[in-house]
């Protein structure tokens, strides 16, 4: 019969007595009571055996914890909204999270004295703030916020001075060092820490996700080529008081965009004090007609549908009437017009001719396997989706085959285009760098004949066509000069939107790496290093040109003869540029 | 069974062995315990403190790495190799490559007479078909574009 410390009016000490006592003599009432002692033995072993195996698991798992646990460290790692670092395709830093620091003063951490001191010390460390601004907490007895956004070196400054009543908040934000370079590309973030735009915002997950082992995410992005292209783009827009410039440089093979530079630019790390215009990412956003840089698509079509070949000729002697409307060419008129005519001339009437035999059906089929009736296929958020003819009638039909009619991004254009510069694949643009061995996605859309033939055109047109001014010797640049009338309150205005399409080497393997460099102005207003032309051809071709001749060491393409470098080619004559859209 | 009962038979002054075993192993192990979980303290402890410098240390080397991006900006290198150094953009045809450097030396030397000190002529354009990599440049010659400040350029050369 058990004796139950409640029950009994025994202390609890006499209570445990009992107990150890009972524990103690435990051998002799067995004995007593004729139980074989050795019953009792086996119990009390098996006990300790139980208690050993008990403590041995507790303490295996107070070890594990102690060799293989974080413990409460792991609270500490991961803070919210941390995001990886930004790298360009060579680890150049592009953006970084890093601590900023917000300063309060306590004036009731000082002495009288104090406060006049520290108020003087603060004065001359800040000499940009307003004195009232600097005097606000000194006159009231609560913690104030004094000033933000101080960085670590100018918190280690303050601290140096060792002034009582001062004190730091650290606030994780994101910095960009470049400012300016890059920013359309790379983009910003919330204050929260989301990421608002360019790669910030197309890569958010996998910023975030990377966050936590600090792996850096990598863009396509070439510095060098990014720099290179918003060097010569700025200089080019700020003499001809553009409107804005867009200029793009991608891999055709992997639909990698080495540059995307969109000016007017804005620093990253200061967007509130650039406006909205500034901060548009027109390559992305702005539908333009593209005006004659079209007919590199148009005149794939036609090729590969067979409707035309290098052998075809075109009446270019007459205007060509479609209903009650003509298409002119401004140039190239008055003569029977070969493919590479209708090509290097930029005629509008041949290629309205090409895209009417083509079809409507046909064309509008390669127009939205080219990915011209969507956005761009990219990883960026902001591509705006195409403005297209309500009908394709032959009149629509033919302004869309000459870039008129049909407003697209820059990055659309560019991705269609690629597709006639690479062997006929139209593979999505990406931002973010391609590892070199996984299967590139895409669909093909030309023909390899289709694309090499089209590779040869624009290389013509480079050296005695409209974009000589393209020419980088040694380099086998080709390309497409585009420039088409503005459209405005219902009707086309006298601004133009001039463009320059390049590519380079032409030559080498069809599907090898090769370079698309597209560059656009809008509004050009003329300048002396144009002649006062505000056309693709003086406009945006030298600067396609500037940009090939030093990005080329960086891509690695080397300086070299191709067959069209032999005699007579770089004498033939320059042929005038046209404007596209001119109808009646 | 009589070898293992002996085994409880057997005492150490006046302590059965088997008790004696049982606690020294049951002390034992609350004392391993003990230790272990001390040795997580100071682990963890230690860790935290490693973490802290590790955050303090990152934190310097990202304001070392923000520095050298910002001191390596393309638009600040080409304003200062323009500025300072007078770089510019090479002419295409002032490239060769680094195994015609001999070829160029041949025909731009010319023996020293000693009747009199006539300067050398000035260096041939060698043939352009050089890979980039090991492109030397011999002279500068086209104008580079201003950078970072917001005024307009000019290019010699008009292309």
């Amino acid at each position: 019969m058990g004796i139950s410390i409640i029950d009994s009016t025994q202390s609890g000490f006499q209570w445990v007595a009992d107990r150890v006592w009972k524990v103690e003599h435990a051998f002799e009432r067995a004995n007593a009571s004729g139980v074989k002692a050795s019953s009792t033995r086996m119990r009390i072993f098996c006990i300790l055996v139980g208690m050993t195996v008990a403590y041995v698991s507790l303490a295996g798992f107070a070890a594990r914890g102690s060799l293989q646990g974080r413990g409460q460290i792991a609270a500490l790692t991961g803070e919210p909204n941390a995001r990886a670092q930004l790298q360009d395709r060579n680890g150049q830093l592009l953006a970084v999270d890093v601590n900023d620091y917000s300063l309060f003063v306590d004036p009731n951490d000082m002495t009288g004295d104090d406060r006049a001191m520290v108020r003087r010390a603060l004065l001359q460390i800040f000499p940009d703030l307003p004195r009232e601004q600097i005097d606000k907490p000194f006159k009231g007895d609560r913690r104030l916020l004094l000033t933000n956004n101080l960085k670590a070196a100018k918190r280690d400054e303050i601290l140096n001075y060792g002034l009582p009543g001062i004190s730091f908040e650290a606030a994780r934000v994101r910095d960009y060092p470049l400012a300016n370079t890059g920013s359309a590309y790379i983009g910003m973030t919330q204050r929260g820490g989301e990421g608002l735009s360019g790669a910030e915002k197309a890569l958010q997950d996998q910023i975030a996700g990377n966050a936590a082992t600090d792996q850096p995410v990598t863009l396509a992005m070439d510095l060098r080529i990014q720099g290179t292209m918003e060097n010569e783009l700025r200089a080019m827009a700020i003499a001809q008081k553009a409107q804005s410039a867009i200029g793009i440089v991608t891999n055709v093979r992997t639909g990698e965009v080495l540059a995307l530079a969109s000016w007017p630019d804005f620093d990253l790390n200061r967007p509130g004090q650039f406006s909205d215009a500034d901060k548009r990412n027109h390559a992305a956003v702005d539908r333009y007609e593209l005006g004659s840089i079209f007919k590199v698509i148009s005149i794939s079509v036609g090729l590969d549908t067979g409707t035309t070949s290098l052998s075809a000729v075109y009446d270019g002697r007459q205007p060509l009437k479609i209903g009650n409307r003509f298409v002119h060419d401004e140039h190239a008129s008055s003569e029977l017009l070969s493919l590479t005519d209708v090509f290097i001339k930029s005629s509008n009437i041949g290629t309205s001719r090409i895209a009417l035999d083509v079809g409507a059906t046909a064309m509008t089929r390669y127009y939205e396997a080219l990915g011209l009736f969507r956005s761009a296929d990219i990883e960026l958020t902001e591509p705006a989706s195409p403005l297209l003819p309500g009908r394709w009638s032959d009149g629509s039909l033919a302004n869309s085959a000459f870039g008129q009619g049909m407003a697209i991004t820059p990055l659309s254009f560019i991705e269609a285009a690629n597709a006639t510069l690479n062997g006929g694949y139209l593979r999505p643009l990406t931002i973010k760098k391609y590892d070199g061995h996984s299967p590139l996605p895409g669909t093909q859309v030309f023909s390899a004949a289709t694309s090499r033939t089209m590779l040869e055109l624009m290389r013509q047109n480079v050296l005695k066509g409209t974009g000589t001014r393209a020419n980088a010797p040694g380099l086998r640049v080709g390309g497409k000069t585009g420039t088409a009338q503005k459209p405005g309150n219902g009707h086309y205005t006298r601004e133009n939107i001039s463009s320059f399409l390049a590519v380079f080497p032409i030559d080498g393997p069809v599907d090898g790496d090769r370079y698309s460099v597209l560059v656009t102005f809008d509004s050009p207003q003329g300048a002396p290093e144009s002649n006062g032309s505000r056309m693709g051809g003086p406009v945006a071709a030298p600067v396609a040109g500037h940009v090939i001749e030093r990005i080329a060491p960086f891509v690695g393409v080397a300086r070299k003869e191709d067959k069209f470098t032999g005699p007579g080619w770089d004498k033939a004559p320059v042929a005038a540029e046209d404007v596209t859209g001119e109808e009646h | 069974m009589n070898g293992l009962m002996r085994l409880f038979e057997q005492r150490v002054r006046g302590i059965r062995l088997i008790e004696l075993v049982g606690g020294i192993l049951m002390f034992g192990l609350i004392f391993w315990v003990c230790i272990s979980k001390a040795r997580e303290g100071e682990d963890v402890r230690r860790m935290n403190e490693l973490d802290r410098q590790i955050a303090v240390e990152q934190e310097a080397v990202n304001s070392l790495k923000i520095k050298v991006a910002q001191l390596e900006r393309p638009g600040r290198l080409e304003q200062l190799a323009v500025e300072y150094l007078g770089m510019k953009p090479t002419d295409p045809n002032h490239e060769a490559r680094l195994e015609s450097l001999g070829e160029i030396s041949r025909t731009t030397s010319q023996a020293v007479s000693p009747a009199s000190t006539i300067a050398p002529p000035p260096a041939r354009p060698a043939p352009v078909s050089a890979p980039a990599d090991d492109l030397i440049t011999v002279a500068p010659a086209r104008k580079a574009p201003e950078v970072a400040s917001q005024s307009t350029t000019t290019r010699a050369g008009g292309r």
